[in-house]
This record gives C-alpha cells, sequence and structure tokens, in this order.
C-alpha cells in the first residue's frame, strides 16, 4: 500500500506513516489524558522526516478523530487532492485551537497545516508628520499584523536609529516617560493611548485579527512599550517590541509614534525609517 | 491490507474507547522543546533586517540538536515554497542571495552551547575553519553549506563535532541580501549531517550535482542526522518624515527700571529702547576725564542652527569711525582696544584717555569674540552706574588692520556659538571716558546688531 487512506476506513487517522515499516503492534496511548492521541509504530530504520514528533522508534505526525473533515492530502481515488488543488474538509469539525504543556503544545481541528510558517505584515507608506513646533506634539501610528504556526513563538524588534537629520539624531527617553512638549522626545508604544489627544481612538492595545486560534494572554509586550501615554525608544535603536509564547492566528499590533522637539532642536527634515524584524522560532 | 486496516479500525476503535470515552477531536502535535529525536527544537533564524533586497544582512542560525552525535556539516536551503526537509523542490525566493559564492560566517564560528545566543552564553567550543558555497540555484546562491574544513567548498581537511541532544548550535551568516518582495514569507530548511563527505556527497548529498542549477531536491539524505524548517518574513519599512523649521529669535533691549535685563525667556518681558547714555548719572549724564562710565545694553538669542550662530555689530550714521562723535564725521571719543600684531585687543580704559570700548558678558554657549572678550562684570556693580574701572573692552573700527570692523559691510563679530541656543543673554558693556582736552558737546553713535545662524 503505498498510500495510506486510513482516514476512509477508521474514525482515526496517521498521515505520512507509510513510510514506517508495517511490523509490530499499533498502539495507541494517552499523552494528555483525554486531551491526546499519538499513534505509535515501531521503527528503528527510518529517517524521522516531516513528523511533527517522532524518536528514534516512533513518529508522530498529524493526528485525526472524528466524524468528518480533515486537511487535504494524498492521491487516487480517495484523495482530496488534485494536481493543482487540495481540498480541506469541516465536516464535524468541533474544536479548534491551540494547547500546550511544558513540553508539548497542540492544535486541535481538522485544518491544521503541518508547514511551519510565518506571516508578518508591516503596512507601507510614507507617513509625513508635518511641521513639529515646540508647542505641539507630531503623532502618527501604523500596523503590522503577525501570525505562526507550528511555533514555539515569535519576537518583534525594531532595529532603526531614532529618527535623523543629517547627522544629527533626535533625542529619545532612557525609559517610559509621558509626552512633553517642548522638551525633544522621540517615543513609541503599543498600546492604546490618551495623551496626546490624536492618538485617542487611533491607537490600539495588540487585538486579535481574527478569532480561533489567538490567544492574547501569550502576548507581551516590552513593559516599556506597554504602558498607556508613556513612551520610548532606544538610543541605539535596536529593542524588542514583542515577545509570544506560542503560535497564534493573526495579531494586529498598533504602534504609536510621538516627536516632540524643544527651541534647540536642529532645523531640518527628520526621517525615520523603521524596520521591524520578526523572529519565529519553531 | 485491507483486511489489516480493519483489524486496525477494530483496534482503533478499542483503545479509544478506553482511552478517551465518548469524546475525540482532531489534534496535531508539535514539540516545543527537544524531544523529538530528528528534528531539531528551538530554531529559528533572526535578520538583522526584514527589508526587501536589503543587503549585508546578518542572519543569526540557532536550533537545538535533537541528538547526540558528531556533525560534520549543516545545510541551511532558503526556499519559496515549503519549509519541510524532504520536498523534492525548493523554489527560489526571488532576490535572495546568502551573498557570494563563498559566504561569510562571522567569526569563523560555528558555536554550540547549552546557552542559546541570547543568552550571552560563551560558547563550549568553537568550530573552526568553516567554509561555505552555495548551488541550487545557479548564481542565487539561495543553498548554504557550512563545515569545518581547512579548504573552500567543504574540502581540505574536515572534522566533526560532538553535540549532545538539547545544544544550541548557531553561526551567523554576515552579506546576505534579502527576498525582493514585502511582507512575503519564505523559509530556511536546515539539515544537519554525520560528516561533511555525507553533505557534499555528489550524489547522496543534500544538494547532488544534477540538482545544483534547480529547484530540484532530493527526498533523503545519507548521513542525515537533524533537521528542521523555519519560516522568516520579509516586511515593509514604516517610513515617517518630519520637519522642524529652522528658527532665530534674537532682541535687544536697554535695562529695565531697576537697571537689569527686562528680556524673559524667548525674548518676553517688557523690552525697552536700546538707547543708552553713557556719563555720571547727573542732569545731563556727562562724560568727565577723571572716571570711566558705563552702560548696558542686553541681548538674548535663541536658535536651534545646529551650527550655531555669530552676532555682529556695525556702525551706522555718517561718521568715518567707530568712536563717538558729535559732529557726525569725526570721533571725538574714539573707539578704543589694545594692539596687538595691529589687531584690537581687549583692554582697561585708562580715565582721561578719551575713547569708548565694549564688553561681551556672554551667557551660555555663547563665546565673545576679541576685542569684546575682556574680563568685564556685565552688570553695573550695587550703587553704582559705571562698571568696575579694571574691566577690558575694545572697539573695532578702521584704526585697526581688521578686516572685519564696525564700518565693513558685515560689521564686527561681537560673540558667536558653536551650537544651539536657548535663551542665551548676552550683555554688553559699554564704558567710555573723556580727555582733558576732548571737546564739549554731545558724543553720539549708532550701531545695529545682525544675528545669523548657521543651521
Amino acid at each position: 500500500m503505498d498510500k495510506l487512506k486510513i482516514k476512509r476506513l477508521v474514525p482515526y487517522m496517521a498521515r505520512n506513516v507509510q513510510s514506517l515499516p508495517r511490523v509490530g503492534m499499533l498502539t495507541v496511548i494517552s499523552l494528555f489524558g483525554w486531551m491526546a492521541v499519538a499513534v505509535i509504530f515501531p521503527s528503528t530504520t527510518e529517517a524521522c522526516t516531516n513528523a511533527q514528533s517522532c524518536g528514534n522508534n516512533y513518529e508522530v505526525n498529524e493526528v485525526f478523530f472524528g466524524s468528518g473533515g480533515g486537511y487535504g492530502y494524498g492521491a487516487g481515488a480517495n484523495s482530496t487532492c488534485s494536481s493543482s488543488y487540495c481540498a480541506d474538509e469541516a465536516l464535524g469539525e468541533t474544536t479548534v485551537g491551540n494547547t500546550q504543556g511544558g513540553l508539548f503544545q497542540a492544535w486541535a481541528g481538522f485544518n491544521t497545516f503541518r508547514t511551519p510558517s510565518l506571516t508578518f505584515v508591516v503596512n507601507s507608506g510614507n507617513i509625513n508628520i508635518g511641521k513639529l513646533t515646540p508647542t505641539s506634539t507630531g503623532t502618527a501610528t501604523t500596523l503590522f499584523a503577525v501570525q505562526t504556526y507550528l511555533a514555539s513563538g515569535y519576537s518583534i524588534m525594531t532595529d532603526s536609529s531614532p529618527p535623523q537629520n543629517g547627522g544629527y539624531t533626535m533625542q529619545t527617553p532612557i525609559s517610559a516617560v509621558s509626552s512633553t512638549q517642548g522638551s525633544e522626545q522621540f517615543g513609541i508604544n503599543l498600546v492604546a493611548n490618551t495623551v496626546p489627544a490624536a492618538l485617542s481612538g487611533v491607537s490600539a492595545n495588540p487585538t486579535c485579527a481574527t478569532t480561533g486560534f489567538c490567544n492574547m494572554s501569550t502576548v507581551t509586550v516590552n513593559s516599556n512599550y506597554d504602558q498607556q501615554n508613556k513612551y520610548y525608544y532606544p538610543s541605539s535603536g535596536v529593542d524588542t517590541l514583542v515577545n509570544v509564547s506560542s503560535s497564534n492566528s493573526l495579531i494586529n499590533y498598533t504602534v504609536s509614534y510621538i516627536y516632540n522637539i524643544s527651541v534647540t532642536t536642529p532645523g531640518g527634515t527628520y526621517n525615520f525609517n523603521q524596520v521591524l524584524v520578526a523572529t519565529s522560532t519553531f | 491490507m485491507h483486511n489489516r486496516l480493519l483489524a486496525l479500525k477494530r483496534y482503533a476503535y478499542l483503545t479509544i474507547s478506553l482511552v478517551f470515552g465518548a469524546t475525540a477531536t482532531g489534534l496535531v502535535f508539535l514539540t516545543s522543546t527537544a524531544n523529538a529525536a530528528g528534528q531539531v527544537q528551538n530554531r529559528s533564524i533572526e535578520m538583522s533586517s526584514s527589508v526587501p533586497s536589503a543587503t549585508g544582512v546578518t542572519y543569526l542560525i540557532s536550533f537545538k540538536a535533537a541528538t547526540t552525535t558528531t556533525i560534520g556539516g549543516i545545510a541551511v536551503d532558503i526556499c519559496n515554497d515549503t519549509p519541510i526537509v524532504g520536498s523534492t523542490t525548493c523554489v527560489y525566493p526571488t532576490g535572495f542571495s546568502w551573498g557570494s559564492a563563498t559566504p561569510t560566517i562571522a567569526s569563523g564560528t560555528v558555536d554550540y552551547n547549552s546557552a542559546s545566543p541570547y543568552s550571552g552564553g560563551t560558547a563550549s567550543a568553537v568550530w573552526g575553519f568553516p567554509e561555505a558555497f552555495v548551488g541550487g540555484g545557479g548564481a542565487n546562491y539561495q543553498t548554504l553549506f557550512a563545515c569545518d574544513a581547512t579548504a573552500a567548498n567543504c574540502t581540505g581537511t574536515t572534522s566533526t563535532i560532538s553535540v549532545t541532544s538539547g545544544q544550541y548550535i548557531y553561526f551567523t551568516v554576515t552579506g546576505v541580501t534579502n527576498p525582493s518582495t514585502a511582507n512575503t514569507p519564505f523559509y530556511a530548511r536546515i539539515v544537519t549531517f554525520d560528516t561533511v563527505a555525507d553533505l557534499i556527497s555528489a550524489t547522496t548529498g543534500y544538494l547532488p550535482t544534477a540538482d545544483r542549477t534547480s529547484t530540484t531536491r532530493p527526498a533523503t539524505f545519507t548521513g542525515e542526522v537533524d533537521y528542521g524548517g523555519v519560516a522568516l518574513s520579509t516586511a515593509n519599512t514604516v517610513s515617517i518624515t518630519a520637519t522642524v523649521m529652522e528658527q532665530l529669535t534674537f532682541c535687544d533691549s536697554g535695562p529695565n527700571g531697576g537697571g537689569t535685563n527686562p528680556i524673559t525667556s524667548y525674548c518676553a518681558g517688557t523690552l525697552t529702547t536700546p538707547s543708552i547714555t553713557i556719563g555720571n548719572g547727573g542732569t545731563p549724564s556727562v562724560l568727565s576725564f577723571t572716571a570711566d562710565y558705563g552702560g548696558y545694553i542686553f541681548t538674548q538669542a535663541t536658535t536651534n542652527a545646529s551650527h550655531g550662530i555669530v552676532v555682529n555689530m556695525k556702525k551706522t550714521g555718517t561718521q568715518t569711525c567707530g568712536g563717538l562723535s558729535s559732529d557726525g564725521s569725526t570721533c571725538g571719543i574714539p573707539a578704543s582696544s589694545g594692539t596687538s600684531s595691529g589687531q584690537p585687543t581687549p583692554a582697561v580704559i585708562t580715565a582721561g584717555t578719551a575713547g569708548i570700548g565694549l564688553c561681551v558678558q556672554p551667557g551660555t554657549g555663547v563665546t565673545a569674540t576679541s576685542p569684546y572678550s575682556g574680563t568685564c562684570t556685565g552688570v553695573p556693580p550695587a550703587g553704582s552706574n559705571n562698571p568696575p574701572s579694571t574691566d577690558q573692552v575694545g572697539m573695532n573700527d578702521t584704526t585697526y588692520a581688521s578686516l572685519t570692523n564696525l564700518e565693513s559691510a558685515y560689521g564686527s563679530q561681537l560673540y558667536s556659538s558653536a551650537s544651539t541656543l536657548n535663551s542665551a543673554n548676552n550683555v554688553l558693556e559699554f564704558i567710555a571716558t573723556a580727555s582733558a582736552t576732548t571737546p564739549p558737546g554731545i558724543y553720539t553713535a549708532s550701531y545695529t546688531l545682525v544675528a545669523t545662524g548657521t543651521f
């Protein structure tokens, strides 16, 4: 049997077990009580390739229980794939999402993919704040969104010098501070703000863009950037903004920027080209 | 086989009912820490920049070994389609390059240690003489081989490292060029090999010779130890532009009623006409040859000129000299300075020697210019209209060889700053005296002050 189509025959299936030696006894064990199950085939020679988990003597891939549905697979009469497309079925799918313990995490649902992924989208476009004065605060916001799958988490870093005007670099606070007009300040945060008023209603806390696999309790915004109405940016330009300790569906982050100048802030055009880097650990 | 599956079915039903009771749902198992031998854990590639097409980017490749064994080489393949190791295609991410045919592994090391590269741990050992080359996309440099070898392309004398499961292996590649499409994920496939020979094998290695100019990849490799996929992503750069206008605020004033500076921050306050009468304070206030007399003008400068300002004083009126004139042409009380090499210098005015001079008492960030840089108090002594007789003054007019005198096109420089100023107060202290032969009359002079910022 080149392609094992257990799915159509039994109410559970293991995918990609066809490469394992079909000897010994099929055993189903519980790893997390009722939460999880693993299909184990004794194996001593096969490479552990493309599995979500494996050992010297076993390999675990995606495991299926339920009345219908599943991730597109295979070829032949029972395949849900054509040469160009695979159908992901959702019949009877009752539970979706992620659970994890100290050593393992699990994604529930039929339509789970076995490919690690990282989606990182930063809104493009050039923002022109316009003229800054010592008696006003320049503000701006931008959005970025991150989604990971089969990951133990991700971090978002900023790696860009503060706004620069020729050889002059705008001053930044040494810790998260309130916006103060007349004092030279450049800072950012990632939460909903009310001061300056211009950020009220346009700044926001990190939010799930979609329901389902989104667990905001795993999202930790660096303390310098998670205080309402307080702003910070490192003079070095390099800092971690966000750490997330699990896979998540798309989470939207809103970055708020403030610009304050003093009477001695050198005249000219200040450019800030912020490079955000997402690093996911799988 | 069908019977076998039916048997499996029965067995599974039984077991499931025992283990799960009535409820079951679909689950995908993942390992989040080292536990699955073969698949490297905690694997990541940190980019120093996510900007599309950025060059000179540094990639920090890090993962935990899944197997306790020896490792002779590491393949890191950059693909656009999937991170799954063993996939038989690897689509080239447009624009990506490891940088050259011999990519640079920073510091020449492949480190392995129980501490992660982020924890600052010191490597317990160093993989010396790593070399790397690329293949798979022709000139695209999408596949990197790292190995411990004494010659390029993983040749020469090679050696292995011994790692234990759970140890971090990490190395940094510099000079990488990111894919050119913004906000787009791409993937890395990481495979470790037991020996260099297995890594670079022309037939059974990660990238057999036949695949080195194509997107084809073998499904299996001889000598594979561990493997893992990583997802990365490019992203747009956030560009914000703000403008700060060049500004210069400069003002001057005579004293207030109390004889002190009336100018408050940013040239606010109740300023008075900068017109002073120098004399003994009587009615009328007159000069004599027995004493020095003084008067004060206050100036203030605020500017964001990053290279500072200069403030010049220029004579106005019809007289052809810089001092005080009673007839509008000659200076009966001339400009007074010391002299050094024909140039005016600060000096004390001697009572009875007719002359007028000026000293600048500079504020924060301001430097007075010779001959106005003498020692002076800048404020009248208590109970007196007259400055101390020891104050040094000067006045640069055509009497001296200087080309930048009071009569020149831009006047004589009084003071300057090297950078921005915030409400810097600068006092102009004038001192004058008459001689015993100075003709009586009303002696006057008019000057203008010009502030110039360099931004």
